[in-house]
Parts: C-alpha cells; structure tokens; sequence
C-alpha cells in the first residue's frame, strides 16, 4: 500500500471521528495498526535519511562561518 | 401552492444550515510520521537560511561577530535536526523518542537580540529575521506534537 494511499485512509478515519463520535475507540485502534504499516515506516525512513542530508549540508554552509569558535 | 414554498424554504434552510460548518481536519498521519515531516522542514528552513546568512555577511549587511553567533545557532539546529531524525529511526519505545526530541528541542535558543543585527530598513535582513522566527515556531509545534500522547508507527513496547 502506498503513502498517499494510507494518508488517505487516516483522512477517512478523520471523517469518521468527526461524523461518529461513537467510533473514535475503534477508528484509535485502526489507526494504531496503520501507523505500524511498513509503508508508513517507509515514508518515516525515507524523511529521516533527506532530514540528516539536509542537515549536514548546512553544517558544511556555516563551517566557514564557525571558523575559531570553539564547537 | 404557499404551504408547498415554505416546505421548500425550510427544506432548504436547513440543508444550509448543516452544510455551513466547515471544520479543519487533523493532520490524518501516526505522530511520529508527522514530527518527521515538520524536523524536515526545518532543516531545509535552516539551510535556506543558512545561505542568506553566508550573503548578508559577505554583503556586510551583517557583521562578521553577529554572521558567527547567527551560524551557531544555525549549527545547533542542524544537529539538532539531524540527531531528531537518529531518534525517529531508532527501534525504542515512543515515550523515549518523545523526551529525546522534546529536549533536543528545547535546547534550541536564538542569540539574544538577533533582530537588532542588522538594520531595521533592509529587507534582506529583515528576510533572515522572518525566517529564524519561523523556524523558532517550528520549534515550538515539535515540542507540542512530542508531547501529545497518540499513536505511532513505533510498536507498543518495543
């Protein structure tokens, strides 16, 4: 199942909670089990790995800036 | 003919009325899903101005002591966003996560007067102001979504 499919399943969920207020102990327990989807941890990974990309690249841009500060 | 349009008009009425309150979902992704999306942004956010620092200062729109103490708060948010991002991908129980980030958060503050280090009047400097206190709010809501006791992708107990 892709990303965009599972966003769109918790914008249903969503829905409901909001039409059902009833279910929201059930639409919880969905919800849980789609968290731990291995797409869904995919899509975590795969933020995470640009995240530290982009993060070192910017330390990369100030190094020069830093020059005879202590780290 | 009368009784049958004000049947109609209250008809239609009411339709309106159930159709009028527009409310704005939650963001429908587990926490952790969504904290990754906002540590994200934040590191690009910090990157972006990261470079305009570099020019403001090689501009000397900005002084080379107030370029250094811009960078290294700009240095600690990007280890900062990188060590988050070491968080989120660890195997560990949530709650643990949550602290981690939260005080990796909380440990990011701005240089004391930041906005008075260049002048009021310019326009890229006060571009840089704008974009550090967006990033100081982007802060504030990972600290916020960190402390929300809710469901993700990290499997309970682990």
């Amino acid at each position: 199942m892709s990303p965009a499919t599972i966003a769109l399943v918790f914008q249903v969920l969503n829905l409901i909670i909001q039409e059902a207020p009833e279910m929201v102990g059930l639409v919880r327990a969905f919800e849980a089990d789609f968290g731990k989807h291995p797409s869904t941890q995919q899509t975590v990974k795969q933020i995470t790995d640009g995240t530290i990309q982009t993060s070192n690249e910017t330390l990369a841009l100030l190094a020069p800036l830093l020059k005879g500060v202590a780290a | 003919m009368l009784a049958l349009g004000l049947l109609a008009a209250v008809l239609l009425s009411t339709g309106c009325q159930k159709t009028a309150s527009i409310s704005t979902p939650a963001p429908p992704v587990a926490v952790d899903v969504r904290i990754s999306q906002y540590v994200n942004i934040l590191a690009v956010a910090n990157q972006n101005a990261a470079t305009v620092v570099v020019n403001l200062k090689d501009a000397g729109v900005i002084s080379g002591d107030n370029a250094t103490r811009i960078a290294t708060y700009q240095t600690a948010i990007a280890k900062a966003t990188a060590g988050m991002s070491q968080i989120l991908a660890q195997p560990t129980a949530w709650v643990d996560k949550a602290i981690q980030i939260q005080n990796l958060a909380l440990s990011l503050v701005p240089p004391s007067q930041f906005e008075k280090f260049g002048a009021a009047d310019s326009v890229q400097f006060q571009s840089l102001v704008t974009a550090i206190n967006a990033m100081e709010s982007t802060i504030k809501i990972i600290v916020q979504m960190a402390q929300a006791p809710v469901a993700s992708t990290t499997p309970a107990g682990k």
